[in-house]
């Protein structure tokens, strides 16, 4: 066990205390461990201009929400007053968290609700982008040569089918941020298309598809009428050639 | 004379006057004039470069001749030591760009590791409890860099408040220097806000910590005076003043040798493409005056 020199258990003290009564943008705490010529006021110009910032950060992240709730900047600024910033805060964690702190403290309407799912579903799709960063760039390099390979699909056996790895579901309750041909609930995917994220809702069948390549990709035509009997091969050319020209899938 | 002598002048003469890298913190206002003549350098600021979505990296095609790091989490002035993860992708983004050094801010921004943030960097209170955690810390990630070949600076900040202390800023800092072995990101224009702020001579303060440090940087930017607040506000907003132009002169001159390379930062109020131009250029044009002198 470490044992700490007595002056640094007392800075350790100072630090946390410091640090936890700043981050909520309260500045009275931090009186007792001032300079003789410091004020409080002094204090709070620094936590003022965090939460300023911060404030600023947190509407950029969570900007899907504007059209859905009145007042949003109040709301930020309730929970940024609430939950402090986390530690290695990076991308969008502070969004997440406050549409997180949004579902547990406010009474939303399901289309609220659905505003909600979809930044989340966005920010999720970037951090999945930044867990598997080398799974990304193979993936779009695929991705890149796809055009060149489509006319083989029908012709060349060995061609395989890859998912692109940088996804993530979201169901949508209500029909607001849906197309006018689909219907709700529906289930919608997110994935990363280059550096832009892409949607589409998928009826059962597109999903089953999604899934499967998900769980046995990536795998050639051939493979895949072995497991699907059921649908046709030129059906799953079509499908196939849909979901790569929205880079859902890659050829290689 | 013989070849060894004509090596061993020019060697002596390009190290006597050896000119600094220069270049902008790389903002995506400025990425168009990187191809500036007046450029060779260019920092990069972790966080922006930490997009998870891009493909190419974060400078593209173009090759610097010196490409720095800057990070803003590393809180070396914590009771912790940063975690593996963040020094993990800050070497990662380094690798990424071809950087030759990795920097951060002598102040914390977290009460422990797995705590909570404040968003800004506070500056440290000037005791030797203080200097033992920040000496510590930065030995660590030192160490981490080290691995890859990475060279670490520290930069002295601009802060708004002082927490009671043994020691001034000037000796504080000059014990870390000393202690650790790190560079030292000098940036002049926080050395001017806090010598009006708190009432020190900026001249004095550099030239007093400058022989603590084996290697530096330099960063430049245009704040303005609050007359609210009574204080001058290191924005990053306006250009260049007059008296930070005259401490660069100081700072070119007392760290003669020294200093590795220049990074003009900005971060509102843009300007135009000749206002970006005519300030990297005067960046330049007095490194040279004062480092190859006619």
């Amino acid at each position: 066990m470490i044992t700490l020199a007595p002056n640094m258990i007392d800075y350790r003290d100072q630090i946390q205390r410091c640090a936890q009564t700043m981050a909520l943008g309260y500045a009275e705490d931090v009186r007792p461990f001032l300079a003789d010529d410091m004020t409080v006021a002094h204090v709070r110009l620094f936590t003022d201009g965090n939460l300023d910032k911060r404030i600023e950060k947190v509407l950029d992240q969570v900007e899907l929400l504007k059209t859905a709730f009145d007042k949003l900047d109040d709301l930020v600024s309730e929970y940024i007053h609430e939950v402090p910033l986390a530690a290695y805060d990076t991308g969008c964690s502070d969004g997440d968290r406050f549409l997180c702190w949004l579902k547990l403290t406010q009474v939303t309407s399901p289309e609220q609700q659905d505003h909600i799912s979809c930044q989340l579903a966005r920010h999720e799709v970037e951090n999945v982008a930044r867990q598997n960063r080398l799974g990304h760039v193979r993936f779009q390099e695929l991705r890149s040569l796809t055009a060149r390979l489509t006319a083989d699909l029908h012709t060349n056996p060995d061609l395989r089918m890859h998912l692109n790895p940088i996804r993530t579901w979201a169901t949508f309750q209500t029909h607001v941020l849906l197309d006018e041909e689909a219907t709700a609930p529906a289930d919608v995917l997110f994935f990363a298309n280059g550096q832009q994220i892409r949607t589409s809702a998928f009826e059962d069948s597109g999903k089953d598809f999604v899934e499967t390549l998900a769980s046995h990709g990536p795998f050639t035509l051939t493979d895949w009428k072995r497991l699907d009997r059921s649908t046709s091969r030129s059906d799953l050319i079509e499908f196939c050639l849909d979901a790569a020209e929205m880079g859902l899938v890659a050829f290689g | 004379m013989s070849l060894t002598t004509l090596d061993a002048v020019h060697s002596t003469t390009s190290s006597r006057f050896s000119v600094p890298g220069i270049g902008y913190a790389l903002r995506e206002q400025n990425r168009y004039i990187l191809n500036d003549p007046a450029i060779n350098a260019v920092e990069i600021t972790f966080e922006r470069a930490d997009d998870p979505l891009r493909i190419d990296r974060y400078l593209g095609e173009q090759e610097f001749e010196h490409v720095g790091i800057h990070a803003l989490k590393l809180s070396v002035a914590s009771p912790d030591a940063p975690g593996h993860n963040y020094l993990d992708t800050l070497l990662a983004i380094a690798e990424e760009n071809d950087a030759d050094s990795i920097s951060d801010h002598l102040g914390f921004t977290r009460d422990a590791h797995n705590g909570i943030e404040m968003g800004h960097f506070a500056p440290p209170p000037f005791t030797p409890a203080a200097l033992d955690a920040t000496c510590r810390n930065i030995d660590f990630v030192q160490t981490f860099f080290a691995r890859r070949d990475r060279r670490f600076y520290i930069e002295n900040i601009a802060y708004l408040f002082r927490f009671e202390g043994t020691m001034t800023e000037a000796d504080f800092l000059w014990r870390v220097l000393k202690n650790t072995g790190c560079g030292w990101l000098l940036d002049v224009t926080n050395v001017y806000a806090n010598a009006v702020n708190f009432g020190f001579d900026p001249y004095d303060f550099i030239a007093e910590v400058m022989p603590a440090a084996d290697r530096v940087q330099l960063h430049l930017a245009g704040g303005f005076f609050d007359k609210h607040a009574g204080m001058y506000i290191d924005s990053h907003s306006e250009p260049i003043p007059e008296p930070v132009w005259s401490l660069y002169r100081h700072t070119l001159d007392q760290g003669r040798r020294k200093i590795d390379a220049v990074f003009l930062e900005r971060d509102q109020n843009y300007p135009d493409e000749r206002g970006w131009r005519r300030e990297i250029r005067q960046v330049r044009a007095i490194a040279e005056e004062v480092c190859c002198p006619r």
